[in-house]
C-alpha cells in the first residue's frame, strides 16, 4: 500500500474536522492503520503548538540540540495534557449526565477535534501569529463541541457544560492530585532544555529586563 | 479620500476574517474552485506566492532569536561596520546626533540610492554640530546585510543587482518582502523585545564608534524612513536606556506598530503625504493605530502631545512621486525632497516651530496683571526707599528673563534689582544667570505642548506656551518661561559666584553663577511695623519696630496698601479695612515691597511677626495632648483674622527644655497644609461644601531676625504645584510670595498651617569621611527635579491634578526618593570605614540608627500596598497627568499610597511618624489674615 493511500483516511478525518463536519468525528475508527487517529492528532497538534510557540526556549536561549527535544517533550506533555481532559471530561458526561459510554469514543473524538491545532505551527508568524493562535483556539473549542455532538448525541448546551466542567475538573486536579505529575512534567521539560524554563508572561519580561545581551558563545544553558 | 481607503482595507481585513472562520471553509474552497476554472495559472501562482510569504515570515524571527540564544556563536557577534558620519563633523561639540534607517528596500549597508541622496543633501543643509550618522543595516539585528556573509547572500546580491538593473523586476520585491516580515519581528510582541533590543544595540555601538560621548546626555535623533520607522520606534526604549539620553524619532512616511513605547520618545514628528498608500497600511493593520483604541500607546502619546503629525501635501511614498522625488513639482514650486530636507532640518535645529497658541482663556493671572502696584517696574521699584526703617530683602534680587530662542546657553537672562556692595552698579542692567547643579543635567527636555495643555490654557490656566518647540529646555529655562511674560522676581540663594568671563543669551558681559534654585519673592525691601491710622487714597502711617528699645517707636512713615484686583470667582486676595484694629497688629507685621515713586512704600506683601518669630504661645509637652492638638485643634480655631503658634513635642521633655532646643543656626523641615475659602463667596469646586487643601513641604532656618533681633523662622516652600489659573509656578518660593503677597498669595484668602518639624537625625547632616551627607539636602534635590518636570509637564508643558499624581502624592514621592537614595548611600560604604566612623562618633551614629527606624517607619505609612505604587520604588519619571490617561490604573496607584493621597491626611501622617520617634514640632496657624473681609470664611482642609 503506498504511503498516501495509508494517509487517505488520516487526511479525511483531519479535513473533515477542519470543515467541523460531525461524521468525521463518529467514523474515526475507520482510519485505517491510525485507528488511534485521536491521539495521533493530538501528538502532531501539540508538536505543531511546541513550533508555534518555541519563542520561549528562544528566550530561555535553549541549544539547538535540546530544542529539538523540547519540541517533542512539549509534544508528549500536551498529549497527557488532552488525555487527562479528555478523561475528566467524560467523567463528567458519565456522572452528571448520566450518558453511557466508553471513554474511547470521547478521547478520539476530543483528539480529532485538535485538528485546527495542527496548523499552531503558523503561530510562529511574526504578528500575525498571536492572532492565529486565537484564531485557532476558537476554532478547535468549535471543533470540541461538535466532535462530543456526534459521538454522544447530546444537546450542543450539555456538552458545552461538560467540557468546561471537565476542564475545571482538571485544573483542580492539577493543583491537587495531579501537581507531582505536573511537577514531573515541568522537571522533564527543564532536563531537556538543560536550565529551568521560564514560561509566565511577568518571569520572561525580567528575565529579559535582567540580561542585556546574548550569552558568550558558546556557552551551555 | 483618506478615510474612504481606510474602511476598504477594514473591508477587506474584515472579509479574510470572515473567510478564515470556521464553516466558511466550504465556501472558500468553492470560491477557490471557481477562481481556478476561471484564471488556472494566475491564481496557482497566487497561491505559490502565498506559500512563500509564509515560508518567509516563519523563518524571519529566526536571526533575532538564534542571535539571542547564542545559536550562532561568533558567527553573528558585532560587525565592524557599524555606521559612519554621513559627513565630516567640525565641531568638537556634536549638540545633535542623528542616525538613519532606511525602508525596507535596503539589502546592503548602503541605503536606497534615493536615501544616500537625501542624506548626502541634508548633511549639507545642517549645522556642523549636528552629526548624521549613515550605513546601518535596521534589518539585520546584528547589522548584517543580507547581501553579504552566508551563502545565501549570493542569492541575495544577484537579486540586489537585478533590481537596480530593473526596477521593475517582480524578483527584487523579494527583498522588500524580507525586509518587511523583519519589520513585524520588531513590532510583534513577543519577538519584538528582542529584536529591538538587538538593533538598539547596533545603533548605540554606532554613535560610540563614531564619537557619541557617552553620560554626556546628548539628544539623539532616530531618523526611519517607511519600515525603518517601526525599527526606530522599536530600538527607542532600549537605544535610550543603553545612551541614557533623550531619544526621539523623525518617521518619515513610517510604518509602524501602534504597540511601540511612544511614551519613552522625547518626540515623534511623523512626515507624511496624502498620495501615501503605503504608510496606510500602518494605521489599519496594526490594531494599537485604531482610534477606537483609546488606551494605546500610540493613542496615549497622541492626546500627551507626544506626536507631531506633519502632512507633506500631494507626495507619494516610493519613486516616483516620494518623499525624496527630485523631479516632479509641489504647488509652491519645490520638489518632494527639498520639502523633506526643509522640515527634517527645521525638526532638527529646532525651527519647526509650533502652531499658533489658541486664544488665552479668563484667567487669574492676566486679572492680576492689572494691578500695576504688583508688577515689576525697575524703574519705580531701584528708587532710594523711603525709611531708614526699610532694609534689603536679600543680596540679589532680579527678574527672570527668559533668552530668545536664538540665543539659548542654558542660562537665562536676570535684570538686577538688588544686588550687594560692590556690585550695586548692576542694578537695572540685565546680566545673565546659570544655575550649575549636577542633578539637574538629566531634567532637561523638549517641549511640545499637548491637545490637553493647550485645552486647558483656553480654559484660563497658565502653560508654558512660550517654550512650545524648544529644544532640551532646562529647569533654570523653564522657571524663566512658565509665564507668558518675564514677570518672576527671585532671591539668589547660597554662594552667588559672579563672573565677568562668560557672554551669551544676548546679554551683557557678567554673569551670576549659584547652585541652589533661585526663591521665587515678592518686594524688594523690609520693615516690621504696626499700622497706626488710615491716611485715605490707600494710604496708611506705620510705626517701625526699634530693636533697641523693643518697642514700635521707629520714625513713622507712610505706607501704601493698594486694593488688589479681585479673582474670578469676585474675591479679594486681602482687603486692609481696619488692619490698624486686627489682632496681628499687636505684634506687628513684616511688610515686604517697593518704593510707590511718591514718597510712600507699596505693602506688596505682608506677614504677621506672630508667624515669624519663635514665640509660641502654648507649650504641649506631653506626646497625647501634642497630637491632638495638631491633628484636631489646630484646625477646630477658625476664626478670621487671628494666628497662633503651639510648640507641641513627640516625647515627654520640660516645656523650658523643649524651648532650650530650637535654636539660630537650625534647619527643619515644613509641612505645609491650606484649606479652602468659604462663606459668602465661596470658592468652586469644593467637594460637598468641604475643601480638599494643598499640601506642600518646605525648609525653615531658624536665624536672628536683624529688625527684630529675636529668634525668627525663615520659612521656604517647595510647591510642587500644577498648572493653574493663577500662574503660580511650581518651584521655591518664600512666604512673601507664596503666603503674604497681597496679589498672588493665599494668606487673606485661605487658613494655613506652617508645621516645622525638628528631628536632629533627619535634618542634621552627617560626616562621614571628607564627605557631609545631609537628609534635608537630599530631599531638596528631589523636590527640586519634582518641581522642575511639573513645571515642563515632562515635556507635555501640562501637569494636571489625578488620584495617583498631585502636590501631595509626588511632594512624598520625592522624600520616598531622598530615604532611600540615602539608604542606598549608607548601604554603599565600606562596612570598615562605616564602623570606624560609628566608634568615634557615637552621637551621629546614634542618630543614623534612629533615622533608620524613621525610614522603616514612613516606608510603612506611605507605601502600605507597596506592590501598587511601582513608580515610587522604581523612581519612575512618570507624571500620570490626566484622568483619561489609564484611569484606573491611576485610581490603583493613587490608593497604593492612599494616607498621601488627601493633603491634611498627609501631613498628618508624616506629622505622626516624626512624633512618635520623638521630634518637636512648632505648629503655626494663619486664618485669612489681613484687614476685614466678611464675606469669606476660612475651610477647614478635608481628613479622615
Amino acid at each position: 500500500m503506498a504511503l498516501s493511500d495509508s494517509l487517505a483516511p488520516f487526511s479525511t478525518v483531519v479535513g473533515g474536522a477542519l470543515r467541523l463536519q460531525a461524521e468525521a468525528f463518529r467514523d474515526v475508527h475507520h482510519a485505517g492503520p491510525f485507528g488511534a487517529v485521536g491521539v495521533w492528532i493530538a501528538l502532531l497538534a501539540g508538536f505543531s503548538q511546541a513550533i508555534g510557540q518555541a519563542f520561549i526556549l528562544f528566550v530561555n536561549r535553549v541549544r539547538p540540540l535540546r530544542f529539538a527535544l523540547c519540541l517533542v517533550v512539549e509534544a508528549v506533555l500536551f498529549l497527557l495534557g488532552f488525555l487527562a481532559w479528555a478523561l475528566s471530561t467524560w467523567l463528567v458526561i458519565r456522572l452528571l449526565f448520566a450518558y453511557p459510554i466508553t471513554p474511547m469514543p470521547v478521547i478520539r473524538a476530543l483528539g480529532v477535534a485538535h485538528a485546527p491545532r495542527l496548523l499552531a505551527f503558523l503561530g510562529a508568524l511574526p504578528y500575525l501569529g498571536v492572532p492565529w493562535l486565537n484564531l485557532l483556539s476558537f476554532w478547535t473549542a468549535i471543533a470540541f463541541v461538535v466532535g462530543l455532538v456526534g459521538v454522544t448525541g447530546l444537546a450542543p448546551w450539555s456538552v458545552f457544560s461538560a467540557l468546561v466542567a471537565g476542564w475545571f475538573v482538571m485544573h483542580v486536579l492539577q493543583r491537587s492530585a495531579g501537581l507531582p505529575v505536573m511537577r514531573l512534567g515541568h522537571w522533564l521539560l527543564d532536563r531537556a532544555a538543560g536550565t529551568p524554563v521560564l514560561r509566565e508572561k511577568r518571569q520572561l519580561r525580567q528575565f529579559l529586563a535582567d540580561e542585556s545581551s546574548p550569552p558568550a558563545p558558546p556557552g551551555r544553558r | 479620500m483618506a478615510r474612504s481607503r481606510a474602511w476598504r482595507w477594514k473591508g477587506l481585513l474584515l472579509v479574510a476574517g470572515l473567510a478564515l472562520l470556521p464553516g466558511s471553509g466550504l465556501l472558500l474552497h468553492l470560491a477557490y474552485r471557481a477562481l481556478h476554472r476561471s484564471f488556472g495559472m494566475a491564481v496557482d501562482l497566487a497561491g505559490i506566492a502565498l506559500v512563500l510569504v509564509l515560508v518567509v515570515g516563519f523563518f524571519a524571527p529566526l536571526e533575532a532569536m538564534g542571535w539571542w540564544a547564542g545559536w550562532y556563536g561568533e558567527e553573528m557577534g558585532p560587525t565592524d561596520n557599524i555606521g559612519q558620519l554621513a559627513t565630516t563633523a567640525t565641531t568638537d561639540r556634536i549638540k545633535r546626533w542623528v542616525v538613519y534607517l532606511d525602508g525596507i528596500g535596503q539589502a546592503s549597508l548602503e541605503a536606497q540610492p534615493e536615501g544616500e541622496d537625501f542624506l548626502r543633501r541634508l548633511a549639507a543643509n545642517l549645522p556642523a554640530d549636528i552629526a548624521i550618522i549613515r550605513g546601518i543595516m535596521p534589518y539585520s539585528v546584528v547589522n548584517q546585510p543580507i547581501t553579504e556573509g552566508n551563502w545565501v547572500a549570493t542569492f541575495w546580491r544577484w537579486v540586489d543587482w537585478l533590481r537596480l538593473r530593473r526596477p521593475r523586476s517582480l524578483l527584487g520585491a523579494i527583498i522588500n518582502l524580507r525586509n518587511l516580515a523583519v519589520v513585524a519581528v520588531s513590532a510583534d510582541p513577543r519577538y519584538g523585545p528582542i529584536y529591538n533590543r538587538g538593533t538598539a544595540k547596533v545603533i548605540a555601538d554606532s554613535l560610540l564608534a563614531n564619537g557619541y560621548p557617552l553620560a554626556s546626555r546628548t539628544p539623539v535623533t532616530l531618523m526611519g524612513f517607511s519600515g525603518g520607522g517601526q525599527i526606530a520606534l522599536g530600538a527607542l526604549p532600549h537605544l535610550r536606556r543603553l545612551v541614557a539620553a533623550p531619544v526621539e524619532v523623525i518617521s518619515l512616511a513610517g510604518v509602524f506598530s501602534g504597540g511601540n513605547a511612544f511614551l519613552d520618545a522625547d518626540h515623534l514628528f511623523h512626515l507624511v503625504g496624502e498620495l501615501d498608500p503605503v504608510e496606510r497600511i500602518g494605521p489599519v493593520v496594526f490594531p494599537g493605530r485604531w482610534r477606537a483604541m483609546a488606551l494605546s500607546y500610540w493613542n496615549r502619546a497622541r492626546r500627551r502631545g507626544k506626536v507631531t503629525l506633519i502632512s507633506l501635501g500631494q507626495v507619494g511614498h516610493e519613486l516616483p512621486g516620494g518623499i525624496f522625488d527630485t523631479q516632479v513639482s509641489l504647488s509652491d514650486g519645490r520638489t518632494p525632497m527639498r520639502q523633506t530636507l526643509d522640515l527634517v532640518s527645521a525638526i532638527l535645529t529646532g525651527r519647526l516651530g509650533g502652531t499658533a497658541p489658541p486664544v488665552p482663556g479668563p484667567s487669574n493671572y492676566e486679572r492680576f496683571g492689572s494691578n500695576p502696584w504688583h508688577q515689576i517696574n525697575p524703574a519705580r521699584d531701584t528708587l532710594p526707599l523711603p525709611s531708614a526703617a526699610l532694609r534689603p530683602l536679600d543680596e540679589w534680587i532680579g527678574r527672570l528673563v527668559l533668552p530668545d530662542p536664538q540665543h539659548r546657553d542654558a542660562g537665562v537672562g536676570f535684570e538686577v534689582l538688588q544686588a550687594p556692595d560692590p556690585w550695586g552698579s548692576l542694578v537695572g542692567r540685565r546680566i545673565r544667570l546659570d544655575w550649575r547643579a549636577k542633578p539637574l543635567i538629566p531634567l532637561a527636555m523638549d517641549v511640545h505642548l499637548s491637545d490637553a495643555a493647550l485645552a486647558s490654557w483656553e480654559r484660563g490656566a497658565i502653560h508654558p506656551l512660550r517654550l512650545e518647540g524648544w529644544r532640551q529646555v532646562t529647569p533654570l529655562e523653564s522657571l524663566a518661561g512658565s509665564r507668558p511674560r518675564d514677570d518672576q522676581l527671585v532671591r539668589l540663594r547660597g554662594p552667588v559666584q559672579v563672573r565677568q568671563d562668560r557672554l551669551g543669551v544676548g546679554l551683557e558681559g557678567v554673569g551670576l553663577e549659584v547652585q541652589a534654585e533661585p526663591l521665587q519673592t515678592t518686594g524688594l525691601a523690609l520693615a516690621l511695623v504696626r499700622f497706626i491710622a488710615p491716611l485715605g487714597q490707600e494710604k496708611w502711617q506705620v510705626r517701625p519696630y526699634c530693636r533697641q528699645r523693643r518697642r514700635f517707636e521707629g520714625e513713622p512713615f507712610v505706607v501704601r496698601l493698594p486694593t488688589p484686583v479681585a479673582l474670578g470667582g469676585g474675591q479679594l486676595p486681602t482687603t486692609a479695612v481696619g488692619i490698624e484694629r486686627s489682632r496681628p497688629n499687636d505684634d506687628g507685621w513684616y511688610v515686604s515691597g517697593v518704593p510707590d515713586g511718591e514718597g510712600a512704600f507699596v505693602v506688596q506683601s505682608l506677614v504677621p511677626r506672630s508667624m515669624i518669630r519663635f514665640a509660641p504661645e502654648r507649650i504641649l509637652p506631653a506626646p497625647q495632648e501634642g497630637w491632638r492638638y495638631a491633628k484636631r485643634e489646630a484646625w477646630q480655631q477658625l476664626l478670621a483674622g487671628t494666628t497662633s503658634s503651639v510648640l507641641i513635642s513627640g516625647r515627654r521633655a520640660k516645656p523650658a527644655e523643649l524651648l532650650a532646643e530650637w535654636q539660630a543656626g537650625d534647619r527643619v523641615l515644613v509641612l505645609h497644609v491650606f484649606g479652602g475659602i468659604g462663606g459668602e463667596q465661596q470658592e468652586a469646586g469644593l467637594l460637598f461644601g468641604r475643601s480638599l487643601g494643598h499640601f506642600a513641604y518646605g525648609f525653615a532656618e531658624l536665624e536672628i531676625e536683624p529688625l527684630a533681633a529675636e529668634l525668627s523662622v525663615a520659612v521656604q516652600y517647595r510647591q510642587v504645584y500644577a498648572h493653574n489659573p493663577e500662574g503660580l509656578i511650581s518651584g521655591a518660593h518664600d512666604r512673601w510670595r507664596y503666603l503674604g503677597d497681597r496679589q498672588w498669595g493665599w494668606l487673606g484668602l485661605r487658613p494655613v498651617a506652617d508645621i516645622l518639624v525638628r528631628f536632629p537625625p533627619f535634618t542634621c547632616p552627617y560626616r562621614i569621611g571628607e564627605q557631609e551627607r545631609s537628609p534635608l539636602d537630599g530631599f531638596e534635590g528631589q523636590l527640586a527635579a519634582m518641581m522642575a518636570r511639573y513645571r515642563l509637564g515632562d515635556g507635555t508643558g501640562a501637569t494636571f491634578v489625578g488620584p495617583a499624581n498631585n502636590c501631595s502624592q509626588d511632594s512624598n514621592q520625592a522624600l520616598f526618593a531622598a530615604l532611600r537614595q540615602l539608604q542606598a548611600e549608607i548601604a554603599a560604604l565600606d562596612p570598615e570605614v562605616l564602623g570606624q566612623w560609628q566608634r568615634r562618633h557615637p552621637d551621629q551614629a546614634r542618630r543614623l540608627q534612629a533615622l533608620g527606624r524613621l525610614e522603616r517607619e514612613l516606608r510603612k505609612v506611605l507605601l502600605p500596598f507597596g506592590g501598587l505604587r511601582e513608580d515610587w520604588r522604581q523612581q519612575e519619571y512618570v507624571l500620570g497627568s490626566s484622568l483619561e490617561d489609564r484611569p484606573l490604573n491611576n485610581l490603583v496607584r493613587g490608593l497604593g499610597s492612599w494616607r498621601t493621597l488627601l493633603p491634611r491626611l498627609a501631613s498628618d501622617t508624616v506629622l505622626r511618624v516624626f512624633l512618635h520617634h520623638g521630634a518637636s514640632a512648632l505648629v503655626i496657624r494663619s486664618n485669612q489674615v489681613g484687614g476685614d473681609h466678611p464675606s469669606i470664611a476660612p475651610l477647614a482642609p478635608m481628613t479622615f
